[in-house]
């Protein structure tokens, strides 16, 4: 940081210039990329484990008016607007990156049961799931040997393919200024700072943008691979 | 059949019960204290504990959601409900346009695409276009639009802002609306009315374009969601003075009534909406009234 230097367009010294305070853009940009990832890989695994956790609770048990209270309450878990909702859970828990991925955890496994949930209940209509209970193989072997196995590849690629879901929220939130709080960076910020900078230093704005770009075709592109090979 | 409309009824119920709980659980799990939201939007100094029980913020704020009262902004002084009404008008002009923009766009997208094989390589290789936040379009619009010296205060910014919110709908209603059409011809529905002695044309008007009419209907419900979610990324750049540009303006400046508010009301007017929306698709569409 350098008050001295504030402002300044690119240079050979900062690449991508300066900001308001005397920042160099590219250093936080460098910080905004390693936010976003650390964040998508930590909200991936728990939103996996917790989603099959949940989502084998669910086709475990057979008692068809717990299993039906709770798919209702997925299901409209699942309509309920998941902004909003991390939006005012944010202001009550305090801003912070550590708190989006909480939040973003609460708000995303829902869905993730859900998927498993209707994924186990495809398998288990398999004549393969009848053959091994006709050996009198027992209930938890069974969803753990054979069940299991069916629904990971699928489970895996629906995980990754809320990357794109994950990285879109926690820009939202970044660009509300709920997130990284300074002297932390993140892409939502530097493009909600380079709003007023727009047509006077574009260097503000551009590289973020094209950076924020870059990460989401790449995300999107693996994703459709994934689902591609998948099938899903 | 209406079982899932009791359901959604009843979590609607249940959601506004448990709104309230919030700040007292992340208080009571030391997560934080929001004493600051509680006090500027219910009134309540925590610091006299001694005097104010849990149940008493509890009731009170419940009390205040069932009537809509969350008190006045800090910023402007005016009524919380009474400012997001304002800013509903000027949302609803660009949600409007989008939800138009997406259907028409996307409808076009997906028949041009599915008849036309240059038309689907094209979708193909230009579709990373839609991969893109809609943060990003919006800031190239509002860079493009004022390089061709377009007057950003005249009407053109809602056609702007709702170009920016139908982005994400066009790809999804566009790619829904392809393989629709793609496994229709061959699905058992299809040659189930063939047998019956429908012709190829008589079966696509008089039973497929209901069921398409109606798989529309159901992504109207997520695209709201995702609009009125997303709306302070489509109305901040281009200052259309609506919910979300409200809701920027106060984050910025810990107006929490003001931010309380607009959460609480997005939140049970989105499950009001999505109930009436379900109930409604349960009504026309025989598929899901027979599950």
């Amino acid at each position: 940081m350098n008050y001295n230097n504030k402002l300044s367009p690119p240079t050979l010294e900062h690449w991508f210039g300066t900001d308001l305070i005397g920042s160099d853009i590219f250093l936080k940009c460098v910080s905004a990329v390693g936010t976003e990832l650390l964040t998508t890989f930590i909200v991936l695994p728990i939103i996996y484990a917790l989603g099959l956790g949940i989502g084998f609770i669910l086709s475990y048990f057979d008692n068809d008016r717990v299993k039906e209270f709770l798919l209702n309450l997925v299901h409209y878990w699942v309509t309920l607007p998941v902004l909003l909702i991390a939006i005012f859970l944010l202001i009550l828990a305090g801003a912070g990156q550590w708190n989006v991925m909480a939040i973003l955890i609460f708000v995303l496994t829902p869905t993730q049961a859900l998927y498993v949930y209707n994924r186990l209940t495809e398998v288990k209509k398999q004549d393969f799931v009848l053959v091994k209970m006709s050996y009198g193989i027992s209930k938890p072997d069974i969803y753990f040997k054979h069940l299991f196995p069916n629904i990971r590849y699928s489970m895996d690629a629906y995980t990754l393919s809320r990357m794109p879901e994950i990285l879109m929220i926690n820009l939202g939130l970044n660009f509300l200024g709920l997130g990284v709080q300074p002297p932390g960076s993140s892409f939502g910020r530097m493009l909600f700072d380079g709003l007023a900078f727009m047509f006077s230093a574009w260097w503000m704005w551009v590289f973020a943008m094209v950076i924020i770009a870059i990460l989401f075709v790449s995300a999107n592109l693996l994703v459709r691979k994934v689902i591609a090979g998948e099938g899903i | 059949m209406y079982k899932r409309i009791a359901y959604r009824a009843f979590f609607l119920l249940l959601t506004i019960l448990v709104i309230p709980l919030a700040p007292i659980a992340i208080i009571f799990l030391g997560v934080n204290s929001p004493e600051y939201v509680i006090k500027g939007t219910l009134h309540i100094d925590l610091s006299q504990t001694d005097r104010i029980s849990w149940l008493n913020i509890y009731t009170d704020f419940l009390s205040r959601i069932v009537q809509l009262d969350f008190g006045r902004s800090t910023s402007s002084g005016e009524l919380v409900i009474k400012e997001i009404l304002s800013g509903i008008s000027e949302s609803f002009k660009i949600i409007l346009l989008a939800i138009v923009f997406s259907y028409f766009i996307a409808t076009v997208i997906g028949i041009l695409t599915e008849r036309y094989k240059t038309a689907d390589r094209l979708w193909k290789w230009t579709q990373f276009l839609f991969f893109l936040p809609m943060i990003v379009i919006a800031y190239l619009l509002l860079y493009f639009l004022d390089y061709l010296g377009v007057n950003m205060l005249s009407n053109v910014r809602y056609f702007a802002g709702a170009a920016v919110l139908s982005i994400y709908p066009v790809y999804v209603i566009s790619n829904a609306l392809k393989k629709t059409l793609q496994e229709l011809p061959d699905s058992d529905f299809f040659l189930c009315h063939q047998a019956f002695g429908f012709s190829v044309k008589e079966t696509w008007k008089r039973f497929c374009v209901k069921f398409i009419v109606l798989d529309y209907f159901s992504f109207f419900e997520n695209i709201i969601i995702f609009m009125i979610g997303f709306l302070f990324f489509a109305e901040t750049p281009f200052g259309i003075h609506g919910m979300g540009y409200k809701f920027m303006n106060a984050i910025q400046r810990f107006d929490y009534p003001l931010i309380i508010g607009y959460c609480i009301f997005g939140i049970i007017l989105l499950s009001i909406i999505g109930l009436i929306i379900d109930a409604i698709k349960i009504s026309l569409d025989h598929r899901e009234a027979n599950i």
